[in-house]
C-alpha cells in the first residue's frame, strides 16, 4: 500500500467520484465541487502567470509609452468588453465583439475552405484506383460512400426512384459511420476506467505489479 | 411462458449490475498473468514510418501536448511511447501546449524522460509552456516563434536557448506532432499544416480517431494513433524494435479492454433479447 499522502488523497477522491455509480450522495457532490473549484483556480492562475502578466502587464509597466504602446489596444478592447456590465455603456461591447469576429472569421474562413473543404474534395477525387484489390475496393467504397452520403443531404428534390435508393444508401453510410464512432467512444471510456483501476490497484493498494 | 417473463424482466435490469459487470471485467485481468499482444495495424506502422522519416531529417520536431487529467489514462501511454521513440533517436524536441491543464502532467513526464535518457534541457529538448489563442499562435508559428513565445516554461528568454537558435518558424522543423484529446489536430491542419505545407502527425483519443481518418487519406495527416488500442500497438512495435524494454500501461490494459468489450456486447445482446420479448408479449396480449 502506498505511503504517499498525495496518492491517498487521489484514491479517496476517485472512490468518491465512483460512489455516484451507486447513487447520488454528499461525498460525490463534495468531489464534484472540488474539481470545479480547483480547475477554475488553476486556470485563472495559469492565465495570470503565463499570459496576463508576462504578455500584457509587464511589457506595459516597462515601456507603456514606448515600444510596447500598441498593447494599450488590447487593454482598450478589454474595457469595451467590460462595458457590457454598465447600463449606460452596455452597447459599447459590440465594438469589441465586432473586432473579435472580424479577426476570427478572417482567419478561419479561408483556411477552413482550403484545409477542410477543397483539400478533402481533391483527396476524394484523386483516390488512387490501383494497388492491391483490397486497397482499390477501399477507395471505391470511399468514393461511393461519400457520393451516397452527399445525396442524403440533397433536400431540394423529392427522395424517390433511383435518387431515393441513393439517399437510402446514404443513410446506411451515415449509420455505419455513427456506429464506428460509437464503438470508438466505448473503447475510449473503457481505457479511462482501466487507468483509474490500475491507479487504485497498483499505485494505491499495491495489489498488482 | 416463464422464460418470456424472465426475458422481459431483463428490460428492467438495474444499471448497477452493468457497472459491476464492467468493473469486474476490467479488474480481473490485472490479477491473471496472461499477456495480450496488440499487433500493429497498417495505420500504426504508417505513423512510425512517418515519424522515423521526420526524425531522420536532422531537424528538431515540435511536439504539442494537449490533454488534461480527465483523459490521461488514454493519452499518457501514447505520449510516453512517442517520447521514447523521439528521445531514443537523439533528435531535439520543442514541446508546447495550448491547454492550461496539460503543463503540469507534461512536466512530470519530461522529468522522468530527462532521467532515463540523460537529457540536457535547452539542447535536447525545450518546453515552451502554455500558449493562449491557439488559432492565431498555430498560424503565426508558420512565420515566427519569437512573436508568440517570448520565454520558455522556466522563464528563460527563447533567444537564450541553444536549441531555438536556428529555429525561427515551423519551416525550420521537420514535423509537428500533436498528442491531443480535443480538436487541436484539426486546427493545426487548418491553420498551419495546409497553409505552410508542414508534415503533421497526431495522436488522439479513440473517440476522435474516426474524425481524423479523412485527413490521413488526403495526406494532410502523415500518421495517426487513435487512443489506447493504438498506443498498445505502438508499444508492441517499439518493444520489437528495442526502443522500449518493457510493456507500457496501454499493453497492460489489453486484457481488461477485451473482457470489458465482451461483457458490454453481452449486455447489448441481453437488452435486445429483453426488448424483443417485451414486444412479442405486447403483440400477443
Amino acid at each position: 500500500m502506498s505511503g504517499d499522502p498525495y496518492v491517498w488523497v487521489a484514491a479517496i477522491l476517485t472512490l468518491g467520484v465512483f460512489s455516484f455509480l451507486y447513487r447520488d450522495n454528499a461525498f460525490f457532490c463534495f468531489c464534484e465541487h472540488l474539481v470545479v473549484g480547483l480547475s477554475s483556480g488553476y486556470m485563472f492562475c495559469t492565465y495570470w502567470d503565463g499570459v496576463f502578466v508576462p504578455e500584457l502587464l509587464a511589457p506595459l509597466w516597462q515601456s507603456g509609452t514606448g515600444e510596447n504602446a500598441h498593447l494599450w489596444v488590447p487593454v482598450a478592447i478589454c474595457f469595451l468588453w467590460a462595458c457590457k456590465y454598465v447600463e449606460k455603456t452596455k452597447d459599447m461591447y459590440r465594438l469589441a465583439l465586432a473586432f473579435w469576429l472580424a479577426i476570427d472569421l478572417g482567419l478561419s474562413i479561408p483556411t477552413h475552405m482550403d484545409a477542410g473543404v477543397l483539400a478533402q474534395i481533391a483527396g476524394t477525387l484523386r483516390a488512387p484506383l490501383h494497388g492491391s484489390p483490397v486497397e482499390v475496393a477501399g477507395h471505391l467504397v470511399m468514393i461511393l460512400g461519400t457520393s451516397l452520403a452527399l445525396c442524403y443531404f440533397f433536400f431540394s428534390r423529392e427522395q424517390k426512384g433511383l435518387f431515393g435508393v441513393a439517399t437510402k444508401g446514404g443513410t446506411w453510410v451515415l449509420m455505419i459511420g455513427f456506429g464506428a464512432s460509437f464503438g470508438y467512444v466505448i473503447l475510449s471510456r473503457i481505457y479511462l476506467l482501466i487507468g483509474r483501476l490500475l491507479f487504485l490497484l497498483r499505485d494505491w493498494l499495491g495489489l498488482v505489479g | 411462458m416463464k422464460l418470456s417473463v424472465a426475458l422481459q424482466k431483463l428490460n428492467a435490469l438495474d444499471r448497477r449490475w452493468i457497472f459491476i459487470g464492467v468493473f469486474v471485467a476490467v479488474a480481473v485481468p490485472f490479477f491473471i498473468p496472461v499477456s495480450f499482444v496488440a499487433e500493429p495495424t497498417p495505420t500504426t506502422l504508417t505513423f512510425d514510418r512517418a515519424l522515423g522519416e521526420a526524425l531522420n531529417r536532422n531537424q528538431p520536431i515540435v511536439l504539442d501536448v494537449d490533454f488534461g487529467p480527465q483523459t490521461m489514462a488514454e493519452m499518457e501511454p501514447l505520449l510516453q511511447a512517442v517520447l521514447h521513440r523521439v528521445f531514443q533517436s537523439k533528435r531535439p524536441v520543442i514541446l508546447l501546449t495550448f491547454m492550461t491543464e496539460s503543463a503540469a502532467p507534461l512536466r512530470t513526464v519530461l522529468a522522468r524522460m530527462e532521467q532515463t535518457y540523460q537529457l540536457r534541457y535547452g539542447q535536447d529538448y525545450v518546453f515552451l509552456g502554455y500558449a493562449s489563442a491557439y488559432a492565431y499562435t498555430m498560424h503565426g508559428l508558420g512565420t515566427s516563434f519569437g512573436n508568440y513565445f517570448h520565454a520558455d516554461d522556466r522563464g528563460t528568454p527563447i533567444e537564450k536557448l541553444p536549441l531555438m537558435k536556428n529555429v525561427h518558424s515551423l519551416r525550420d522543423v521537420s514535423a509537428v506532432v500533436n498528442i491531443a484529446s480535443n480538436s487541436f489536430p484539426k486546427f493545426w491542419i487548418q491553420y498551419a499544416v495546409t497553409p505552410f505545407d508542414i508534415d503533421f502527425l497526431a495522436g488522439t483519443t479513440a473517440v476522435q480517431a474516426a474524425e481524423y481518418f479523412p485527413f490521413l487519406q488526403t495526406g494532410q495527416l502523415k500518421g495517426l494513433l487513435g487512443g489506447g488500442r493504438a498506443a498498445a500497438e505502438y508499444e508492441t512495435l517499439l518493444l520489437r524494435s528495442g526502443v522500449l524494454t518493457r510493456r507500457g500501461d496501454a499493453t497492460r490494459g489489453l486484457g481488461s479492454q477485451s473482457l470489458a468489450l465482451l461483457v458490454i456486447l453481452a449486455f447489448i445482446a441481453i437488452g435486445n433479447v429483453g426488448w424483443l420479448a417485451a414486444r412479442r408479449a405486447g403483440r400477443t396480449s
